[in-house]
C-alpha cells in the first residue's frame, strides 16, 4: 500500500520504544511522523498536525494514552471524525483490552510487534475507517497529489 | 512597515480543546502573544463587553448558533464595544447550511478546521495590509462577500472601515484608531437606517397590496411581525429620540393579533407614521 504523505503520531513515553517505532514506520515508507512522550504533547501535536494514524502506549505520565483517547473521541462530537488509534503496549491486560476495544480503537498490538505487522494495522485502520480529512487540504489523497505535482500544499 | 503583534488583542472562543489549541497555536506561530481562551459563548460576550479586542475567532456552532448571534451583536455595537473586530469563524463541519450561517452573521472569514499552518498564516498575513469593505443592509453588516451583485441586482454601497490587527501592528494610537471607528461606526448606523426605512416601506406596500387584493394573504401576520422587529432594531440602532418609532411599534400591536383588521385606511395610517419615524434624520 501506498503510505507517502501519511501522518503518523507517535505517542510513546519510553524514548528507545519510541525511536524503534518511528524507524519501524519509515521502514514501511512513512516519513511524516510526530513524537509524543505523553498524552498532553500528544494533544498538543494533534492540533497542530493533525495525524491521519495515531500510534499511542497506554501508560504515560502525566496523561495517559486512555485519557488521551477519550479527549480525542470528545472531540469527533465537534470535528465529526478523528484519526484512528492503534494501541501499542506491553499490557497484556484483557480489561484493558476490552476497555479500548469498546472505547472504538482501531486496533491493539502487543509489543514487540514487527514493522510488518504495525503496517498491516495502519493499513487496516485506513481502509476501515478512511480518511479523518477527507474534503479538507489535509486530506492524505489531496497532500500526496500535491506533492507529486511539486506544487504548494494550501 | 515591520509589524508588531504584541499589542493586538485576540479572543479565542471554542471549546474543542484539540479545535482550540488548533486555532491558538497557529495565532501564537504566527506572532500573537496577547491570546486569550474562552469556552462558551456567554463567556466570550462577556469578554468582549465594553472592551476593544482587535481580532476574534470563533466557534460558530457554539449552543445552536449562538456564535452567529454573538457576531451579529459586535457589529450591531450592541457590546458598547469596537464593532470592527477582525472576526474568523471556526467550523468544523462544514456543511452548506453552517457556511451559509456563518458568512450571513457579518463574520470576515471563516476557517474551516482542521487546516494547514501555511494557509492560515498566509490569510493572517492578508489581515495585516487589508481588510474588504462592508457592506450595510437591513439584516447584515459585514464584509461584502459578492465578486460581482447577482444579476438584476444593484451592488450594495460600500463602506471602508477600519482594521484594528492593521492599526496595532503599525503603532496606530488608541485615540486614532478610536476616531476611525467612531466615524465609521457613524456611517453605517446611517445606511441601516436607511436601510431598516427602505425594508419597512416594501412591507408597507406589500400589505397595502394584500388588503386591496380579493386573495386572502396568509403571510398578513408575518409582516407584521416583520414590521415589529424593524421597529426594534431601529430602535437598537438609533443614538437619538426613538419616541415616533415606538409609536409606530404600539400602532402594530392590535394587528399582530389580528392582522385581518387591517383595511386600506389603517394601512394608509401605518405608511404615513412609518414615514414619519423612519425618516433620515
Amino acid at each position: 500500500m501506498e503510505r507517502n504523505g501519511l501522518r503518523v503520531l507517535v505517542v510513546e513515553d519510553d524514548p528507545y520504544s519510541r525511536r524503534l517505532i518511528v524507524r519501524m514506520l519509515r521502514n514501511v515508507g512513512i516519513t511524516e511522523i510526530d513524537e509524543a512522550g505523553d498524552g498532553c504533547t500528544a494533544i498538543e501535536l494533534y492540533a497542530k498536525d493533525w495525524p491521519h494514524v495515531v500510534v499511542c502506549d497506554v501508560d504515560m505520565q502525566p496523561m495517559g494514552g486512555i485519557e488521551f483517547f477519550e479527549i480525542l473521541l470528545n472531540e469527533r462530537q465537534s470535528l465529526g471524525r478523528v484519526a484512528p488509534v492503534i494501541f501499542l503496549t506491553s499490557h497484556a491486560e484483557s480489561d484493558i483490552i476490552a476497555q479500548v476495544r469498546r472505547m472504538g480503537a482501531a486496533s491493539y498490538l502487543l509489543k514487540p510487534a514487527s514493522a510488518a505487522a504495525l503496517a498491516k494495522r495502519i493499513d487496516l485502520a485506513l481502509a476501515s475507517q478512511g480518511d479523518p480529512y477527507s474534503g479538507t487540504p489535509l486530506a492524505w489523497g489531496t497532500r500526496r497529489a500535491a506533492q507529486s505535482n511539486n506544487s504548494r500544499v494550501m | 512597515m515591520p509589524h508588531n503583534l504584541s499589542k493586538t488583542r485576540v479572543l479565542v472562543a471554542e471549546n474543542g480543546i484539540i479545535v482550540g489549541k488548533s486555532v491558538v497555536g497557529a495565532l501564537d506561530a504566527f506572532g500573537f502573544t496577547d491570546i486569550e481562551r474562552v469556552g462558551t459563548a456567554a463567556e466570550a460576550r462577556a469578554r468582549l463587553t465594553g472592551r476593544r479586542v482587535d481580532l476574534v475567532a470563533l466557534n460558530a456552532d457554539f449552543d445552536g448558533g449562538a456564535g452567529a448571534d454573538l457576531v451579529r451583536a459586535i457589529r450591531n455595537c450592541e457590546l458598547h464595544a469596537d464593532p470592527f473586530p477582525v472576526i474568523l469563524m471556526i467550523v468544523t463541519r462544514p456543511d452548506e447550511a453552517r457556511i451559509k450561517a456563518a458568512l450571513h452573521s457579518g463574520a470576515d472569514d471563516i476557517v474551516v478546521v482542521p487546516f494547514t499552518r501555511e494557509s492560515f498564516h498566509e490569510r493572517m498575513a492578508l489581515y495585516l495590509e487589508d481588510r474588504k469593505p462592508f457592506i450595510v443592509t437591513h439584516d447584515y453588516i459585514g464584509p461584502d462577500r459578492r465578486a460581482a451583485p447577482r444579476p438584476g441586482e444593484a451592488s450594495a454601497a460600500h463602506h471602508m472601515v477600519p482594521n484594528p490587527v492593521r492599526s496595532r501592528a503599525v503603532g496606530q494610537s488608541e485615540e486614532r484608531y478610536a476616531a476611525a471607528a467612531q466615524a465609521a461606526h457613524r456611517k453605517l448606523t446611517a445606511a441601516r437606517t436607511s436601510s431598516l426605512a427602505k425594508a419597512v416601506q416594501w412591507e408597507i406596500r406589500a400589505i397595502q397590496a394584500a388588503v386591496n387584493s380579493s386573495v386572502p394573504d396568509s403571510q398578513l401576520a408575518l409582516r407584521v411581525a416583520r414590521l415589529d422587529q424593524f421597529a426594534e432594531e431601529m430602535i437598537d440602532c438609533s443614538e437619538g429620540d426613538s419616541t415616533q418609532v415606538r409609536g409606530f411599534q404600539a400602532a402594530l400591536i392590535p394587528y399582530r393579533r389580528r392582522p385581518e383588521q387591517l383595511g386600506p385606511a389603517e394601512v394608509a395610517a401605518l405608511m404615513m407614521q412609518a414615514q414619519a419615524a423612519f425618516a433620515a434624520p
